[in-house]
């Protein structure tokens, strides 16, 4: 499964009162419905987990970049909800999630940073990850 | 090694310190002055080079004609007595400063659904986590080279 599927799934389940395919999407965020929590991958890193083996040995874990970012009409909600994300994933240590897949390390580069009203007047949270997984 | 984001926690410019090497930073601290010189050298050489890399990547538009692009460049480096050294690259108007950060560039660099003409979100990040894995062998060679030659 990509990273965003299983994030997305984890966070479907988190209780944060979001919904696969309703309000919650693997991203970038669509245009619409405008109330929604998009997770995108945009950045893989070179493993830093290989032992030594045969070439095609698989590294332990694989490193990946992804961007939570929140979507609201009202801006305090927007915060709040990029902010209870934010303490759900940081610095998640190895968890198994919702799919049964071992993630190893989730940390956040920083806070959910504001970046301001779209073109539909919609405020915007972002933060980003990085990510230690399981290959594939 | 370190990656620091800007100073609003995202990135219109990214920095690197070299500090986690305790290797590296035995060297810097032995070699005084020298040392600091030849770890910003390297810096900046390697920054530069992100910069090259990083102006294709920046979204540009027939309309804008570079405004974003052209701002990429490096922050001077700079090293600590306690054998820090920082350097980085940045981008938005000149007249910020290093401190301050461009709510344009940000957005511009963090906002996955923007299309452009060329160009596209991350084209500060990308190249910096490139390149940045380079920084620390480079500096031991250097660093190397300037204790033999002594």
């Amino acid at each position: 499964m990509p990273v965003e599927a299983d994030v997305v799934a984890y966070l479907a389940a988190a209780g944060l009162g979001l919904t696969a395919g309703t309000d919650l999407f693997e991203g970038p965020a669509p245009e619409t419905p405008y109330n929604v929590v998009a997770v995108a991958k945009y950045m893989t890193e070179r493993s830093d987990d290989y032992t030594m083996g045969a070439s095609l040995t698989a590294p332990g874990s694989e490193l990946e970049h992804i961007q939570v970012m929140t979507r609201h009409t009202v801006k305090a909600t927007a915060e709040s909800r990029a902010d209870s994300i934010h303490a759900v994933l940081d610095n998640l240590q190895t968890t198994t999630l919702v799919n049964g897949r071992t993630y190893f390390e989730i940390a956040g580069d920083g806070p959910p940073e504001g970046l301001g009203q779209d073109g539909n007047l919609n405020w915007r949270y972002a933060a980003n990850y990085r990510v230690r997984k399981p290959r594939g | 090694m370190a990656w620091i984001p800007g100073s609003a926690g995202m990135v219109s410019s990214v920095r690197v310190t070299v500090s986690g090497s305790d290797e590296v930073r035995a060297a810097l601290g032995r070699l005084g002055k020298a040392g600091a010189v030849e770890a910003k050298e390297v810096i900046r050489a390697v920054t530069t080079q992100m910069v090259a890399m990083a102006k294709p990547m920046t979204p540009d538009d027939p309309e804008t004609q570079g405004e974003l692009r052209n701002t990429v460049r490096i922050v001077t480096p700079s090293a600590s007595r306690t054998g820090k050294a920082t350097g980085g690259i940045q981008a938005g108007p000149t007249e910020l400063g290093k401190r301050r950060y461009s709510a344009s560039a940000l957005v511009q660099h963090e906002d996955l659904t923007l299309k452009h003409h060329s160009g596209g979100p991350k084209y500060l990040e990308k190249p910096f986590m490139a390149l940045v894995v380079r920084i620390p062998d480079q500096i031991k060679a250097r660093l190397d080279k300037v204790a033999n030659a002594g």
